[in-house]
């Protein structure tokens, strides 16, 4: 399936021929690199660098911010709302997109039918989730990884199947002669072959439960009770009240724990993907 | 066997049944508000946003082209990062792909203050321009794209090398025609995102006539349910032609 094309050394080695190829490769990057300094990087690091600072940035406070935003209690419980939201929803999207899935395969020639079914709430606008969750839980995390998962379910779902797809049926049939019933024959071999989809659905899954923040808003306001409020209701109403020093705080300690996530998977890769 | 079979398919009917319902049931009750009032259907919410009150489908046609070039410029600016950093083998891509995607999975709150600073800076805002630019430089298109090109298989792109085939052709006739499928597929879900956005317009354009249709179905009152609905259907059509341009493109093409 992969080509066996052995990756490059990271060591940058100069010869003439490579010099030319690393600059007419830089000369296409270049547009987004630029753009993305500009719009994103530095942006961030202006952000960064000010959370530093006191006193519409004359005095230099170190992390007397990050003291003061961390002890609110405010932040604290938004941020603990976002994790598990974040948690619960990526569970729930990876076991209901598999099962999605694989009830697609069962189905094959009729699948279409499901799937396009399915991909229509992803088109609808947010107001059509609030409408039909509203009645269910409406105070509760859960309404808003109901919402999530009516959304984005059916996505998942085509995504995964089409992973299921490249899966030649000589792994199934070499399982089976093993003796392997179904549920066996999904762990050991459907699972292990879509990794790399999961691995996209979970991306895709980050973004898109950040991006129920928009339901959330259409469901309680601004200032929601009880498990609604997520960090980003915590920066947003901050910006409304122009306290800047406590959203880039908000927004820094984001970015971090991001990195550290990412770290986490990058380190842990070699036990997510196996000994292959 | 037969039996068993019957009995499996009724089972497997059925559920593909409940699936329809959960998904389309609360569409068509959104559909069924924009055709009451007072107790009885009415063709009259339709009446006004497609044919009495001009307003809204010229958000529509504005919001459309808003998209489309959202769509384009990001998908261009990102096949040509993706291109130049996985196929030239820049050096360092891998510590930016892993910066993209911190960048990637960030929400959009955390950027916002900061990018409405250097807006303001480089006076953009209140124009178009506000939304336009911070969005081709998303890096979406570009992580997804430095993955699927890295999959791509690389002794046809070296052998047109060897025959001396310029970078450009490279990619347009090459690589590009090779991966079509991903990169429709990815062009739709950008096609999406774009269409929906709403935080960036509420944040940096301050006059209302600027916001794209999307922000009008997030910040309406909710006394105009009635109204709500056929902008609703107006916001979806252009999403289901995308989608079924997008997914013939990218799961029928052998």
């Amino acid at each position: 399936m992969k080509n066996a094309r052995k990756k490059p050394s990271s060591i940058m080695i100069f010869t003439a021929r490579n010099r030319r190829r690393y600059l007419t490769g830089l000369l296409w990057a270049a547009p987004f690199l630029i753009g993305a300094v500009i719009f994103l990087l530095a942006p961030f690091l202006r952000l960064t660098w000010g959370t530093l600072f006191r006193g519409g940035g004359r005095r230099f406070a170190g992390f007397d911010n990050y003291r003061e935003v961390f002890a609110s209690e405010a932040f604290r419980m938004a941020a603990l709302h976002t994790v598990l939201l974040l948690a619960v929803s990526l569970i729930c999207i990876i076991s209901i997109g598999v099962l999605l899935a694989l009830f697609l395969k069962s189905i094959k020639d009729h699948a279409p039918l499901v799937m396009a079914a399915g991909l229509v709430p992803f088109l609808m606008p947010a107001l059509a989730a609030v409408m039909a969750v509203r009645f269910i839980c409406p105070d509760s995390l859960w309404s808003l990884c109901l919402m999530h998962l009516w959304k984005y379910a059916g996505f998942y779902g085509v995504l995964l199947a089409a992973a299921m797809n490249q899966i030649p049926d000589d792994y199934y049939e070499a399982a089976q002669m093993e003796g392997a019933g179904y549920w066996k024959q999904v762990r050991i071999v459907t699972l292990p072959c879509i990794r790399e989809m999961m691995g996209f659905a979970v991306i895709l899954g980050v973004v898109h439960t950040f991006l129920g923040y928009r339901e959330a808003l259409l469901l309680a306001g601004t200032h929601p009770p009880g498990q609604l409020y997520l960090i980003q209701h915590y920066i947003s109403n901050n910006f409304e009240q122009m306290n800047q020093m406590h959203l880039s705080v908000a927004a820094v300690s984001v970015v971090f724990a991001m990195c550290l996530c990412v770290g986490a998977v990058w380190a842990g890769r070699r036990w997510l993907y196996g000994k292959a | 066997m037969e039996k068993r079979e019957k009995r499996r398919w009724y089972v497997k009917g059925s559920a593909a049944g409940i699936l329809l319902c959960i998904f389309l049931v609360p569409v068509l009750a959104f559909l069924e508000r924009g055709l009451w009032e007072n107790g009885g259907f009415t063709l009259r919410w339709y009446r006004e946003v497609f044919l009495s009150s001009p307003l809204y489908l010229k958000k529509f046609w504005v919001s459309l082209g808003l998209t489309l070039l959202l769509t384009v410029g990001q998908m261009a600016v990102g096949i040509m990062a993706a291109y130049g950093m996985v196929i030239y083998e820049l050096p360092g891509r891998r510590v930016i792909a892993g910066i993209l995607l911190i960048l990637l999975l960030l929400p959009v709150q955390v950027l916002l203050v900061p990018q409405y600073l250097v807006l303001e800076r480089l006076k953009l805002l209140d124009t178009m321009w506000a939304i336009i630019l911070p969005y081709f430089f998303l890096p979406f298109s570009t992580y997804f794209l430095m993955i699927f090109f890295d999959k791509a298989d690389r002794s046809v792109l070296d052998a047109a090398r060897l025959e001396g085939t310029g970078s450009v052709k490279l990619l347009t006739k090459i690589l590009l025609p090779i991966e079509s499928r991903p990169v429709a597929a990815l062009g739709l879900l950008v096609f999406l995102y774009a269409w929906s956005m709403v935080e960036q317009p509420m944040s940096f354009l301050k006059d209302p006539q600027l916001y794209p249709l999307a922000v009008y179905l997030m910040t309406a009152p909710e006394r105009e349910w009635g109204l709500l609905s056929p902008c609703g259907v107006l916001a979806v059509l252009p999403l289901l032609a995308a989608a079924g341009v997008g997914i013939r493109r990218s799961v029928y093409e052998a």
